[in-house]
């Protein structure tokens, strides 16, 4: 039997464990030691292990080294100045461009899709902020933040409205932000887009 | 780069995205009401925030089937890895390997594993901080006893 065979079989294998429950799995810890060469050889061994037979952990192993591929370069790493280079890329995308973005045009922080939440902004002057309904959802989670990324007020609700409380006050459109977070009956979340407090549409 | 080396190795473009949307979220709190620029954060900095925000996000997606395995006892045959549901996806033949796999020594297994996976040497040997020579040893050591280990269940060559 040729490699190319053996690894078909063994994919087949993996495939059919895709989604089991996973009390024997590893701690997610346990799976970034691995990623950032952490702990024994032994232990390292016996964690690969793992990861190679368990497709659930693999791909959270895999994401966990693709982070660790974009990452600085460290003593230990030996890990050129592009790859240096490539994790300011990373952080400007995952950060800078999310942050200026989030403070100018509120429109980057989004649902995973056009079903998800949807804020109704009210007028300037009102003081209750409304969203549509999520099929699904059981609660909902509302934060109201300064550009600076402050907390100025949140609250959790199974209603599609929120009072602000008297502490926030109303001033010019866009001196605040506030989103929702949708918590689903299968225990993901989620998100609107951020939207400048005190703007409509 | 990071979405590249992901989708190499099957991982989607929602779990990036996932990720990402929870570093702008701690990134753009975290600067509080200064002024200080995300660029001219360290990237270190920057590095640890994605980590924990993924150790996050793998959490959360965890939790509803470890909550499920708690409470739910109703069907056991369902919850065991070696129940009917695996062998009925994986033939016969795909079992017998695995379970050949299994006998391997310690030390060349999970380099056999992660090779069937479709990891190459090269990312093999830098994951255990192995020279490429002792990795390659130690694979084609480990496909060997593979090769036996099936030899003595039956399965040779000719397998298909």
């Amino acid at each position: 039997m040729n490699d190319a065979r053996l690894s078909e079989l063994y994919r087949e294998v993996l495939e059919a464990r895709r989604d089991m429950p996973r009390a024997a799995c590893l701690a997610p810890e346990q799976i970034l030691a691995l990623v950032e060469r952490e702990g024994t050889a032994d232990s390292r061994l016996a964690t690969l292990d793992h990861v190679a037979s368990c497709p659930d952990c693999q791909r959270e192993f895999e994401l966990l080294r693709a982070l660790r591929k974009g990452a600085p370069a460290e003593r230990r790493w030996n890990v050129s100045s592009m790859a240096l280079a490539a994790s300011v890329l990373i952080a400007v995308a995952a950060g800078a461009y999310g942050v200026r973005a989030l403070a100018h045009r509120g429109d980057v922080v989004r649902g995973p899709d056009t079903t998800g939440v949807h804020l109704i902004a009210p007028a300037p002057s009102a003081r209750t902020l409304q969203w549509n309904r999520v099929p699904g959802a059981l609660s909902y989670t509302v934060e109201v933040l300064r550009p600076g990324g402050a907390l100025v007020a949140s609250g959790e609700t199974s209603d599609t409205a929120f009072a602000l409380p008297d502490s926030v006050t109303l001033r010019t459109p866009g001196h605040a932000l506030w989103w929702v977070r949708a918590h689903m009956s299968d225990g993901t979340e989620q998100r609107s887009a951020m939207q400048p407090l005190g703007s409509g549409r | 780069m990071v979405r590249r080396v992901g989708l190499r190795h099957g991982l989607s473009d929602a779990d990036v995205d996932e990720v990402f949307q929870e570093v702008r979220i701690r990134l753009w709190r975290a600067r509080g009401d200064s002024s200080e620029q995300i660029s001219a954060m360290r990237s270190s900095y920057l590095y640890r925030t994605a980590v924990s925000a993924a150790l996050d996000v793998i959490r959360r997606h965890r939790r509803p089937r470890e909550t499920m395995l708690e409470y739910d006892d109703t069907d056991p045959v369902v919850a065991s890895p070696s129940g009917p549901e695996r062998t009925l996806a994986a033939s016969e033949l795909a079992t017998q390997v695995d379970e050949a796999i299994g006998e391997i020594t310690a030390s060349r297994r999970p380099v056999v594993r992660m090779y069937l996976t479709g990891y190459t040497r090269e990312e093999i040997a830098d994951l255990l901080g192995w020279t490429e020579a002792k990795t390659r040893n130690l694979l084609y050591r480990g496909l060997a006893d593979l090769r036996e280990l099936l030899q003595a269940r039956g399965i040779g060559p000719e397998a298909i």
